[in-house]
């Protein structure tokens, strides 16, 4: 039983960083139809950022300090980097069909990889130290849920994801700047009609799902290492996870980042070898779709004639 | 109404897509005010003029002058700041958008809260329908229904001049009647200029005070609403006399 709730909580714990990546993933699928395979990449830059900062930062300054700091300025660096990729490789190809922006989008994925490796020399960072308090030390920790040892930055990642989703979530629900990404995803030449800029618009949409990813970067890197091909698998398991939610859809991604978590965590628990474990998440995949084209929350698209 | 001064003018405007030219050297005038009618056949240019001078579609040579101020080629969203709106063709709205998101977008540009509420009683009070369903997804409505939450959210952004491409495409005649009775209102009682594209000459010749005629992209005939009433082409084209 301790082994059950130990994989479930993990599962959790690690959807909740998928959750994160794949609500970029969503909105850019949703505002402009491109699947941005290099979206992980932002989560790199992210993770880069946040440990770049994280070296500046006094060692004597406590690790609950120093957190906040280093996701603020992850979130940041991911969302430059969104914007500076959108306006360099993707605006300029606006009206080309979608193979062009889909290898275009792989081509951005290897070339920050390799820009990564250029400037790191692709050894990977480590959040290290021993000092009591230091984000070393806090990653060792674990906390007990019912019984199951769960590391302490592992819990940290729900509660981070839940904020960010719920405030995203307001962001586009509530607000202006929200209503005009709805209405330029849902038809761009009509938003233009109503005076909203589609290319600035475009943009935040991009930078705010690079911050989200960004900020996901560096609480993976709490837990594991900062190296230039980090972003590669969990950008893959979350646009998995934003396709099984309904790609284009919030409650979808995170529902979907979640449900890829859980599934694969389950996975191991019931016998499957860890190998394997990306393969549950596929076939998951494979047979929500079969039954749910669109994705758990996605729309039937319906037309008015 | 004689000596109004023109707030649109084209001076030859040239359009074209790749090689195909949809528009030839046109040029008219749309007085402050008055309600024009741009008439002509399918495939004609109506659209392309209105995507030309709404900054939707770029124009190959000529100028666009609104207000006095040189607009072509400008972006859409600069040339609705301005004040001039253009209502599109097939309506357009946004459907996942509740009827209140709506006109809350038609009034993305207004930041003046006060304004917005007046705009906004404005639209209800022409299309109480809307007030009711409010909280309802846009694309839920019936063709007549959006036809008004096009026309409502075309007046939120608090225009001086307004550009209807096809208003009255496939509704039935009592929507037609209501939507050109608002567009009179508007037109007499806001003060906007109104550029109207139909296909309906009859109600579009009722409605307006000058028309002007497109053909594959040349303007061939012009006049007031009268003239052009008992112009025998026109009956034999497009009034099924």
């Amino acid at each position: 039983m301790d082994n059950f709730l130990f994989y479930l909580v993990s599962g959790i714990c690690a959807g909740a960083l998928y959750a994160l990546i794949a609500l970029g993933y969503s909105m850019v699928y949703g505002i402009i139809k491109l699947i941005n395979f290099a979206h992980g990449e932002f989560y790199m830059a992210g993770a880069y950022a946040g440990f770049g900062v994280f070296t500046l930062l006094p060692q004597s300054m406590p690790g609950y300090m120093q957190i906040p700091i280093i996701l603020a300025a992850s979130g940041i660096a991911g969302a430059l980097v969104a914007a500076i990729t959108e306006r360099v490789a993707y605006r300029p190809l606006r009206n080309s069909d979608r193979l062009t922006t889909l290898l275009t989008a792989i081509g951005v994925s290897f070339l920050l990889q390799g820009l990564a490796t250029f400037i790191n020399k692709a050894n990977p960072l480590q959040y290290s130290g021993d000092l009591p308090g230091s984000i070393g030390e806090l990653s060792q920790r674990a906390v007990n849920v019912g019984g199951a040892g769960i590391s302490l930055f592992k819990i940290i990642y729900i509660f981070v994801a839940i904020i960010l989703s719920g405030l995203l979530w307001l962001l586009v629900m509530k607000t202006s700047f929200g209503r005009a990404v709805r209405a330029v995803s849902q038809d761009a030449r009509a938003a233009a009609l109503m005076g909203i800029n589609a290319d600035s618009v475009i943009q935040k949409t991009f930078m705010a799902g690079g911050f989200l990813a960004g900020v996901a970067g560096s609480l993976a890197a709490f837990q594991s290492v900062v190296d230039p091909m980090m972003g590669f698998m969990p950008g893959l398991k979350a646009f998995i996870a934003a396709v099984l939610g309904g790609i284009g859809s919030i409650p979808g991604a995170v529902v979907g980042g979640f449900a890829i978590g859980v599934i694969e965590n389950m996975a191991l628990y019931f016998g499957v070898s860890s190998g394997y474990k990306d393969a549950a998440a596929l076939v998951t995949l494979i047979a929500v779709l079969l039954v749910m084209p669109g994705g758990i929350f996605g729309k039937s698209s319906r037309e008015k004639v | 109404m004689t000596n109004a001064k023109n707030i649109l003018e084209i001076s030859e405007l040239s359009l074209s897509y790749g090689h195909i030219d949809a528009l030839k050297n046109i040029s008219f005038t749309v007085k402050e005010g008055e309600v024009a009618a741009l008439l002509g056949a399918n495939g004609s240019g109506k659209s392309s003029l209105l995507k030309a001078i709404s900054g939707l579609v770029k124009c190959s040579s000529g100028k666009i002058r609104f207000k006095g101020n040189e607009i072509q080629n400008m972006r859409p969203e600069k040339i609705v700041a301005s004040g001039l709106a253009h209502c599109p063709e097939g309506r357009r709205i946004f459907p996942d958008l509740t009827v209140f998101e709506n006109l809350q977008t038609g009034a993305y540009l207004c930041k003046d809260k006060a304004l917005f509420k007046k705009n906004l009683d404005k639209v209800f009070t022409y299309f109480p329908l809307l007030a009711d369903r409010r909280t309802q997804a846009g694309g839920t409505l019936s063709g007549g229904e959006q036809q008004m939450l096009a026309l409502g959210r075309s007046l939120m952004s608090n225009p001086t001049m307004l550009m209807l491409d096809e208003p009255s495409l496939g509704l039935a005649p009592k929507m037609i009647e209501l939507i050109f009775t608002i567009i009179d209102k508007i037109s007499k009682e806001e003060k906007v200029s109104v550029l109207l594209v139909e296909q309906n000459a009859n109600e579009a010749l009722l409605h307006s005070s000058h028309a002007f005629v497109l053909e594959t992209g040349k303007l061939t005939l012009s006049g007031t609403a009268g003239e052009l009433k008992n112009n025998p082409s026109i009956i034999k084209a497009y009034l099924g006399g």
